[in-house]
């Protein structure tokens, strides 16, 4: 039996060291907009005092302007983690989740869909966070057991074809709000020092669809719920306080509404840290958002970025 | 759990392992009913239940005919075990189907009411690993096999997870003795069974996935506007489709069973080579046409007691084996479709076997049965009788119709990866076709087998399509 299984181990070694090779210096893109991971962890990890991490989708990283944060709130270190909702809630928390450490303030930004979500894993979320591998590999190191099943049984194979083909990701990003600017700006250079795109900010507005009602699942619902308790629990545990806040939205249809309000209800009962302020307060007219309903356009964002400090500030107060 | 997912890969590996780790037979047959019960369980523990309640049964049932001392009651404890799995495949699989047809029934008499439909969800496999531990009783009950006095080896039988959900449905003469017997590794059937799995994912991934694509689009949402010509290719490529898939399952099956030096009776044997219906039907599917042949038409007097009922018992044979692929008319007719073909093909012969002996001779024999059996694919794929019909009737129209050739000329453009890959496998296979399998190679340096290997990895890397490793004949 050794020989057999020293053959096959040599021949899939050699497999994976061409794929990986393949991968790494054929397929790894560069500028991919997921390598500003890197400098978000390297920001996190190089804060001295307390920080203010805020984990979501893309409403944060194109709706927040860290160094106005830092000027409003200056005791706390300000760290945007966040990059797109097409990682899926459970990636976005597992990606901070080892990194929290006492003293800091970590505020939940999530986007409705990604409540919506539970702990389910997509095929969708699963190409992205295997794109985030390729552009940062310490990712393996928070990968949820569930997440790493999403990745086998989506298909690795067939991701790793899509990767070799060059990331042919059509398919995916059609399913999303349509990023229409040229894709040069979704990359690296987009960002400021603090992981906040700014690529956007000089940018007229296009027409977008705004969010359309989704079915609310109760059970998928509290799930996500339970994965926001359990991290809370866990950031008690190393002395960091959670909260949560609602991502800005265009005044929303009737049916939205009701779907938001099936969610808020879920989460005033079954939050078990606090919510920063209703969800109509982060209700904006249209004409302030950009390309999607989770972007609020250049000039916006400071005043997002305000709204997000002054609900936070009370509680930061209370402490002291 | 599928075949195609790394995950499966890693349980796999996993079970491997503890497997021949272990020196006993009891210990390595548990590891695999356990294994067999994780890998179930995947789909649904209810499920898993369901298999171990067939199991039981007739375990029980098996050793009750044995210490039954006349044959009326021998006879009772076989009409146990034959309506317990009945019941149990015919609730879960058949009841809406006789519910609905009772109903249609009933309106055509004039009685109007609305059909009882139960809302269950179809057990995995189940048609299989009922069918294979039914004809465990049978040949107990013919006196052809011992019944085993070892829970463990009878569930290892039924359960065992290479060949649990889609086959081949093995025989308790093959495959039980295997579980009964001190298992040896061999290092050369390791070795085929690696290859095999992974002609049987390439087959999967690239070939059948791949076609799956356009045969789901012209099949499904596309069929109200697509043409003759769409839909003849369609047909065309669900032959390949649904041939390559099923043949990917019993490849990997019969692999991943060689691993553990267990030996699957072969499914497939480059059936669309073959140069007539019977040919055909000796060719494909082989585990379940052989269980019709014992355990319908064999009983039913096959071929002994004249032509005439020689070809009622056929016709009955094929029309149950299209019932058993599923709840629906059009499989029926499918069944019958084909039995007539056999009947019409053995009488039009003579009753003797005609094999051309050069490739020219061959072809249009292999032509002629393949577009035959094409043509029957179109009741076993459309949803529905009058989809069959209508898809038949456009193909019968637009084929002819050189507008629409043009029209369709530049979809056919896009397919040319797919139509590429179609023709070099099955080149492979028709070159290949004394072998099991086509990565059975002659002798040659372990370095060039290895970049042949490596070349079809990268294909299924770059080609293979992310389905979530549904197999048709899941469903069934």
């Amino acid at each position: 039996m050794k020989p057999f299984i020293k053959s096959l181990a040599i021949f899939l070694i050699l497999q994976a060291a061409l794929l990986t090779a393949l991968l790494w210096f054929g397929c790894r893109q560069p500028n991919s907009f997921l390598h500003a991971a890197n400098l978000k962890h390297g920001l996190l990890a190089q804060a001295t005092g307390p920080r203010l991490i805020l984990v979501g989708g893309s409403n944060i990283v194109q709706g927040v302007d860290s160094p106005t944060l830092k000027s409003l709130l200056p005791n706390l270190e300000p760290a945007s983690m966040s990059l797109t909702m097409a990682l899926g809630l459970p990636f976005v928390l597992d990606e901070v989740r080892y990194t929290i450490r006492s003293g800091d303030v970590v505020v939940i930004i999530p986007e409705y869909e990604l409540l919506l979500q539970g702990r389910h894993v997509s095929s969708a979320n699963a190409s992205f966070i295997f794109e985030m591998i390729l552009s940062r590999p310490a990712v393996l190191g928070s990968l949820s057991p569930r997440a790493a099943q999403a990745i086998l049984d989506g298909g690795l194979v067939a991701l790793t074809g899509q990767a070799l083909r060059g990331f042919d990701m059509e398919h995916v990003k059609k399913s999303l709000p349509p990023l229409r600017q040229p894709p040069a700006l979704r990359y690296v250079g987009a960002f400021n020092d603090y992981g906040d795109a700014i690529w956007h900010r000089e940018l007229p507005p296009v027409p977008f669809a705004n969010l359309s009602p989704k079915p609310v699942k109760p059970a998928v619902l509290a799930q996500s719920i339970e994965m926001l308790n359990e991290f809370h629990e866990l950031c008690s545990s190393r002395g960091a306080r959670c909260f949560f806040h609602y991502p800005p939205l265009p005044e929303p249809s009737e049916a939205v509404l009701g779907m938001i309000q099936h969610i808020d209800k879920a989460l005033v009962a079954g939050l078990q840290f606090p919510i920063l302020s209703p969800p109509d307060e982060s209700f904006l007219p249209l004409d302030q958002f950009h390309n999607s309903y989770y972007h609020v356009s250049g000039p916006v964002i400071p005043k997002r970025t305000k709204q997000i400090a002054d609900a936070l500030r009370p509680h930061l107060d209370m402490q002291r | 759990m599928s075949f195609t997912t790394l995950t499966f890969a890693l349980f796999l590996a996993a079970v491997f392992f503890i497997h021949w780790s272990l020196r006993a037979r009891a210990a390595r047959n548990a590891t695999i009913v356990v294994a067999s019960f994780v890998f179930y369980s995947w789909w649904d523990i209810r499920f898993a239940c369901l298999m171990l309640g067939s199991v039981t049964v007739d375990f029980a049932v098996a050793l009750a005919m044995h210490r039954a001392e006349g044959q009326r009651e021998r006879r009772r404890w076989l009409l146990v075990s034959i309506l317990y799995n009945l019941s149990v495949l015919g609730f879960f699989k058949y009841f809406n189907f006789f519910s609905e047809s009772l109903q249609s029934l009933f309106s055509s008499l004039g009685w109007e009411s609305s059909p009882f439909l139960l809302e269950v969800a179809l057990p995995v496999g189940i048609s299989f690993y009922t069918f294979q531990s039914m004809s465990y009783t049978i040949d107990v009950y013919r006196r052809q096999l011992e019944p085993t006095r070892s829970y463990l080896d009878y569930a290892t039988f039924v359960c065992f997870f290479p060949q649990l959900v889609a086959g081949p449905i093995e025989r308790a003469g093959h495959l039980l003795g295997q579980f009964q017997r001190e298992r040896v590794f061999d290092e050369g059937l390791a070795r085929d069974g690696c290859r095999q799995i992974l002609w049987g994912v390439f087959k999967k991934m690239v070939l059948a996935d791949n076609l799956a694509r356009f045969v789901d689009q012209s099949y499904g949402g596309g069929l109200a506007n697509a043409s003759g010509v769409t839909l003849a290719l369609a047909t065309l490529f669900f032959a390949f489709q649904i041939y390559f898939d099923f043949s990917a399952y019993s490849d990997i099956a019969t692999g991943t069973a060689k691993l553990f030096g267990v030996d699957l009776m072969r499914n497939f044997a480059y059936p669309y080579f073959s140069q007539s219906i019977p040919e055909f039907w000796r060719r494909w599917h082989i585990s379940l046409s052989t269980w019709f042949r014992d355990y319908v038409f064999v009983p039913l007097g096959g071929s002994r007691r004249g032509k005439r009922l020689w070809v009622r018992n056929i016709i009955i044979t094929f029309g149950i084996s299209g019932l058993w692929h599923g709840a629906s008319w059009n499989f029926v007719i499918w069944g019958l479709l084909n039995g007539a073909a056999v009947v019409a093909w053995t009488l039009a012969a003579g009753g003797k076997v005609q094999r051309a002996p050069t490739f020219a001779g061959r072809l249009p024999r292999m032509l002629l049965t393949f577009a035959f059996i094409n043509l029957t694919w179109v009741f076993f794929r459309a949803a529905t009788l009058q989809d069959s019909v209508m898809i038949l009737q456009r193909i019968s129209t637009d084929l002819w119709n050189p507008a629409v050739w043009s029209a369709f000329w530049p979809r056919l453009i896009t397919l040319t990866e797919v139509l590429v890959h179609l023709g070099i496998a099955l080149a492979l296979e028709y070159v290949q076709r004394s072998r099991v399998h086509p990565l059975q190679l002659p002798p040659m340096p372990r370095a060039l087998r290895w970049l042949i290997y490596t070349v079809i990895i990268f294909d299924i890397l770059i080609v293979g399509t992310r389905n979530k490793g549904s197999f048709i004949y899941f469903q069934f």
